[in-house]
């Protein structure tokens, strides 16, 4: 391994580097990263490309054609499902309501093949233990489960003490409906 | 090998994975990548090396820019947007970022937000994450409140 090399392999590494800077700024600040699974993927896969071009081998050209290609179609892909609704419900999927009301819509957390266990868990780490606060709990297609507790069940609000109507309406239901 | 990721990944910083920027994250990929091959003897070790330092260099030097000059910041990173205002949608910087709003309904709803109307303030940040700041009224109670109480 003589010193030449060397020179190339950190001017390939260096010329990689503001290559991707460039090409990361323009694909958003959205569009790669952990927003979702299939980004994660696109950034993998850019990621795989670029040790080949720093080792030299792969002709830089070859790697430069490959970065663009991938960093245009995933461009394209959120322009697209961004422009056409079709397109969206083809590459995403819809949002599932797991809890209704209080209610675990059970044929829903089948269809996402989630478990009672894991919604409690979820739920957990969102500081409920009372499945009956849940107004809603949504599974987002980012893969995260949101939850909307009911109104009774919400922190107090600055507008809640400054309102007229009766105090202690909104306030928290601290012990009923333990389980 | 592994002492030396070790060692360069101590020198460039402190932050946790929750910090990381587009950028943070394909240079993590980037360096994972490197390894395996010098792992499997397809390259020289000192070329690895190299590569390693040269690309942790590289965006040491890059964040150094953007602590120090704002607009290095802007050129390197996209800029925030405003995408609710007073408890309503802010649908042109909503398309700049080519976001549904159903998108923004979820990103709220994992947030514990319901109502538009109670949020004064929701951003995109640079690092892609939305930021949300609730209305006046719709704050949660503090002590200063206190005087609220009656």
């Amino acid at each position: 391994m003589d010193v030449t090399e060397l020179m190339y392999t950190a001017l390939r590494a260096s010329f990689v580097y503001l290559f991707l800077l460039i090409v990361v700024r323009l694909l958003g600040k959205r569009e790669i990263g952990a927003t979702s699974a299939f980004d994660l993927v696109v950034a993998l896969i850019l990621g795989e490309v670029v040790d080949e071009i720093i080792y030299g081998d792969v002709i830089i050209l070859q790697g430069v054609i490959a970065i663009v290609v991938v960093a245009l179609w995933h461009l394209v892909n959120s322009w697209a499902s961004f422009k056409s609704e079709f397109i969206d419900k083809l590459t995403g999927a819809p949002p599932t309501v797991v809890v209704k009301n209080g209610q675990i819509q059970r044929k829903n957390l089948s269809k996402e093949r989630f478990n009672e266990q894991e919604l409690f868990s979820e739920l957990r780490l969102m500081g409920v233990d009372n499945v009956k606060e849940v107004k809603q709990a949504t599974l987002e297609p980012s893969g995260t489960v949101s939850v909307l507790l009911e109104d009774w069940a919400k922190p107090v609000q600055r507008q809640d003490l400054t309102e007229t109507k009766p105090r202690g309406q909104k306030k928290k239901a601290s012990t009923n409906g333990k389980s | 090998m592994y002492l030396y990721a070790l060692a360069l990944v101590r020198i460039s910083g402190k932050q946790g994975l929750g910090q990381l920027t587009a950028m943070d994250f394909v240079v993590i990929l980037i360096i994972g990548d490197l390894f395996d091959d010098v792992f499997w003897a397809k390259v020289p070790i000192a070329q690895g090396v190299v590569a390693f330092a040269v690309i942790v260099l590289l965006h040491l030097l890059t964040t150094f820019a953007s602590s120090r000059s704002i607009s290095f910041y802007r050129l390197v990173t996209s800029p925030e947007r405003l995408v609710i205002e007073d408890g309503k949608l802010v649908l042109k910087n909503l398309a700049r970022e080519w976001m549904h709003p159903e998108t923004l309904q979820s990103d709220l709803r994992i947030r514990g937000e319901e109502h538009l109307r109670e949020i004064k303030e929701a951003w995109i940040e640079t690092k892609g994450k939305l930021s949300v700041i609730k209305a006046r009224a719709s704050k949660p109670v503090q002590k200063k409140d206190k005087h609220l109480f009656g």
